[in-house]
């Protein structure tokens, strides 16, 4: 079952809603972080996991 | 644990200006929640992604032949998934870590975050104290040493999380390290604005 445009279009509308959303996190967590606090670490390790599964599912899809 | 509960803090840094703390008012204690309240929440979104790790090996099971073909949607809806999923903890960590307590030499201040873009501030003036309990049940929070601390007050009661009420009259803060040295602390600041020494 190939991708069709409907499914890669609605594929594409959830990043960017999901990237609106994490854009409106980063912002509350550079706004109220405190000195010292783990928000930036845990802020990496989300960072990274995202790209995780987003190269991920590139090369896999890239690969069917 | 001094991530949990910190004693050195620099009241001029830029980040306590939204306390709009008095002059001479000096911040004591910062409380975050302790870590294992985030414990249920982690437990519930690590099921949930086992789920799709279920329903592969359920999709293998009944369209063994057809699995190849429908690889390329099962990696649309999983990415999908897995980032929907990503997003939540994350968000769930920020309404746990950024609830937070400050004590400082007039006020106890409980910011409670809840949800995105959304802030509550109460604040308790310790003048107004009358008593302190500090609440530790059941076995991990005996174990891990962590429980509700509730600060029974002469003004109107309010509490840090919608799901589980405070009483009337009683300032209620959930899953806080080490409730018995807070409350201690909180009796003995309260002694000294009270009496107005140390």
């Amino acid at each position: 079952m190939a991708l069709n445009n409907i499914v890669l279009v609605g594929y594409a509308a959830f990043l960017v809603l999901i990237l609106v959303v994490n854009l409106l996190y980063f912002f509350q967590v550079f706004k109220y972080r405190l000195p010292g606090d783990a928000s930036i670490p845990v802020l990496v390790l989300h960072l990274a996991l995202m790209l995780t599964v987003l190269i991920v599912s590139s090369i896999l899809l890239s690969r069917t | 644990m001094p991530h949990l509960i910190d004693h050195n803090i620099d009241t001029n840094d830029p980040a306590f200006l939204y306390l709009n703390l008095h002059p001479n008012e000096e911040i004591k204690l910062v409380v975050r929640h302790h870590w294992a309240g985030f414990l249920g929440m982690l437990g519930i979104v690590l099921a949930m992604g086992l789920f799709p790790l279920l329903l592969v090996f359920a999709v293998n099971l009944a369209f063994e032949s057809d699995l190849e073909r429908l690889m390329p949607i099962l990696i649309v809806a999983f990415s999908g998934y897995y980032l929907f999923l990503l997003t939540f903890l994350f968000g769930s960590w920020i309404n746990f870590y950024y609830d937070i307590v400050f004590v400082t030499s007039e006020r106890i201040l409980n910011v409670a975050q809840e949800g995105l873009l959304a802030r509550k501030v109460s604040e308790l003036n310790l003048r107004q104290v009358q008593n302190v309990t500090a609440q530790v049940t059941g076995f991990l929070q005996s174990f891990f040493n962590y429980g509700h601390l509730v600060v029974e007050t002469a003004g109107e009661g309010t509490t840090d999380d919608r799901t589980r009420p405070g009483l009337q009259g009683y300032f209620t803060i959930h899953d806080l390290p080490d409730p018995n040295r807070l409350a201690r602390v909180i009796i003995e600041l309260h002694r000294q604005v009270t009496h107005g020494g140390p």
